[in-house]
């Protein structure tokens, strides 16, 4: 694999209990590594710690939330070991992102192209102006009809389709080098879903960007990634090329998620669903988190922590049935 | 926008409408003799005589509406019983005062109430944001004549730095006159300030609170600006919403407020004529006063609509 522009190494961060003062883990030892021009997707469930994992990147934490051990690398830097005006730096410019729900993320208070030109304000040397002669051009890119129009409407007068364009005119408006999806078409129609989807590969494309693609949908990831990340409650359970995984899926984690895609049973009346649902950060078990959910535990999984190791070429998994594959 | 408020004023006109025609029935309709009520018994027989023909209280009911709104329609409001002048007359000397000083105090309570509550909201449950609440929640549960006369009482009496009553000193003229009548206006508007602030203070933070929990405030932190710009660009503006909306309902209080502060501060404005016709039995003075008073919190509401509509692009302008 290529080396990486963005490269999170064993992150672990909790929450402190706003009562008790207590530091609740949620994610543990989380490396995921970035290169350029790739889409990478991070699947699982709901609370597994994917949009925390991303707002640490962005700085977008909770005061509530401590880092507890890691480093983010990008540009030769540690971005959590920068101060606020450092981070503006890269946030936005360098990294931006675009969230799950469209209807909220815009402010209802400023025009669309207002909301845009401010990107470019914030990080270039650029007239109020010009900015907005520039916004008008980024909502062409993301294929805004009439541009002009909109750029002078408010975002209550435009569509969840609309809206997720102009997010997506906002967070590439200074051609950043990596985007961040967190769940960007889940609250959006299914037509509207994979023009949105197409818009992201088309840009990606184009300014030779790379996303990182948090979803619930294998679907997507298939269509979509290049790598995929399996997270389950704050841990990484498996990494692979998407090929690979699909393939061969190696966590009882990820063959459970898969076995739930609607399309590999579509003569099946029942789906298949993982017993049980993801456990609040309080009870996340010590060793294996998955243990109390997988029909192939056993002893050494309820005591002993599973580490990543490579079973493939670009092939990653945590897991003891695969460990004896992964140390030879 | 044109169409928005023309809509609004014409709504306006209708509650103004309403209100004088309750005015009307109110003192019509009271179990009393209506031309002792609205002509007093200090009159000549003549001057009573005169007046009955004058506002047709002799005639039929519907007929003395309309002769009353004519009346009203060329600003004429009646005598006062007391001081036997016009009622238009003594409102137009005591409005410009109590208009100046409601406009300063609002002014005023907004400047330093909305950035405030802003910022204490953000603050949230630091010793600023405890000290802030504390000053807040004092206000609110004040005791204002006691405020008042506390007031008074220190800084006229004791620290003698302030004028005791009053508006101006007519010893003074142009500049020193300006400042005298600012000087003037300080306990007033403070003890004003003490009411209202804490309402702006307390409002603005609760909706700072929510909004800072909004998604649009992640976005604009991700977009890469300081906190300060979150803060003061993206935050405040949707917080003022609510706040804005507030000020527009709690210009009732304002006339309470007025008459309170201006009676204990002997300020010539409207709060302490209507203190002083309640005392007199002065109908017709009470009667213009409500009126007025009528006529400026619709003025008031329609001001306030327009700047929220300024502040919120989601108001629906059809
Ligand atoms: N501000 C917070 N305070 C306390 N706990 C939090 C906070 N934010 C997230 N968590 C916890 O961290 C865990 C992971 O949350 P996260 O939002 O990253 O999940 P996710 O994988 O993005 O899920 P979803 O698919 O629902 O977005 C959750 O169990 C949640 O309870
Ligand atoms: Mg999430």
């Amino acid at each position: 694999m290529p080396e990486p522009i963005l490269s999170i190494r064993n992150l672990s961060v909790g929450f402190r209990d706003t009562e008790t003062k207590e530091v609740i883990n949620v994610l543990r030892d989380v490396s995921i590594d970035v290169p350029a021009d790739h889409i990478l997707g991070i699947v699982g469930e709901s609370g597994c710690g994917k949009s925390v994992t991303m707002h640490t990147v962005m700085g977008l934490l909770p005061r509530t939330a401590v880092v507890t051990a890691g480093q983010i690398r990008y540009d030769n830097r540690d971005l959590l070991g920068l101060n606020p005006v450092q981070m503006n730096e890269y946030r936005g410019k360098e990294i931006a992102m675009i969230f799950q729900e469209p209807m909220t993320s815009l402010n209802p208070v400023y025009r669309v192209g207002d909301q845009i030109a401010e990107m470019l304000e914030l990080h270039q040397d650029i007239s109020h102006k010009d900015a907005l002669a520039e916004a008008v051009r980024k909502l062409e890119l993301v294929s805004i009809p009439s541009p002009e129009k909109v750029a002078e409407q408010y975002p209550h007068e435009l569509s969840g389709g609309m809206r997720q364009r102009v997010m997506i005119a906002i967070a590439m408006a200074c051609d950043p080098k990596i985007l961040i999806a967190d769940e960007p078409t889940t609250a959006l129609d299914v037509t509207i879903q994979a023009q949105i989807l197409a818009l992201m590969k088309a840009l990606k494309e184009k300014m030779h960007s790379s996303i990182i693609l948090i979803t619930h949908d294998l679907g997507v990831v298939a269509e979509m990634a290049d790598e995929v990340v399996v997270m389950y409650a704050g841990d990484v359970v498996e990494k692979a090329l998407v090929v690979n995984l699909f393939r061969e899926p190696s966590h009882p984690y990820t063959t459970g998620l898969l076995k739930s895609l609607p399309m590999l049973h579509s003569s099946d009346e029942r789906l298949y669903n993982i017993v049980g649902t993801v456990p609040s950060p309080r009870n996340f078990p010590e060793a294996c988190r998955f243990a109390p959910r997988c029909e192939f535990v056993h002893d050494r999984c309820l005591v002993e922590r599973p580490r990543l190791v490579r079973i493939a070429p670009d092939h990653e998994v945590a897991c003891w049935l695969r460990v004896a594959q992964g140390a030879a | 926008m044109g169409r928005y408020v023309a809509r609004r004023v014409l709504k306006g006109v209708i509650t103004l409408l309403i209100t004088i025609t309750l005015t009307f029935l109110i003192v019509r309709l009271l179990p009393s003799d209506p031309a002792l009520m609205m002509l007093g018994e200090m009159f000549t027989a003549d001057q009573r005589d005169a007046l009955i023909q004058q506002f047709g209280l002799d005639k039929p009911l519907l007929q003395q509406y309309f002769i009353y709104l004519g009346n009203l329609f060329r600003g004429d409001l009646g005598m006062s019983f007391f001081q036997r002048r016009p009622v238009m007359t003594i409102i137009q000397e005591k409005l410009p005062w109590t208009l100046l000083l409601m406009v300063t105090t609002q002014i005023l309570t907004m400047l330093v109430g909305i950035p405030l509550g802003v910022y204490s909201g953000y603050k949230r449950g630091t010793a600023l944001d405890q000290v802030v609440n504390a000053v807040a929640i004092f206000g609110v549960s004040v005791f204002v004549p006691w405020l008042g006369f506390t007031l008074l009482y220190f800084f006229g009496f004791r620290l003698p730095i302030f004028p005791v009553g009053g508006a101006y000193n007519v010893a003074t003229s142009g500049f020193a006159r300006v400042l005298d009548i600012g000087e003037h206006m300080v306990l007033p508007v403070a003890t004003l300030m003490v009411i209202f602030l804490a309402n702006y203070v307390l409002y603005t933070r609760g909706s700072v609170i929510d909004v800072m929990e909004e998604d649009y405030i992640k976005t604009a932190r991700s977009k890469g600006m300081t906190e300060r710009r979150v803060l003061w660009k993206h935050a405040s503006k949707n917080a003022m919403i609510p706040t804005v909306t507030m000020a527009g309902m709690m210009l009732g209080q304002m006339v309470g407020g007025a008459v309170l502060t201006e009676t204990i501060y002997a300020y010539p404005g409207v709060g302490r004529m209507i203190y002083q016709a309640v005392g007199q039995q002065d109908y017709p003075v009470l009667q213009g006063a409500f009126i007025i008073l009528a006529l400026s919190v619709i003025t008031m509401n329609i001001i306030t609509d327009i700047g929220i509509l300024y502040l919120d692009p989601r108001i629906k302008l059809e």
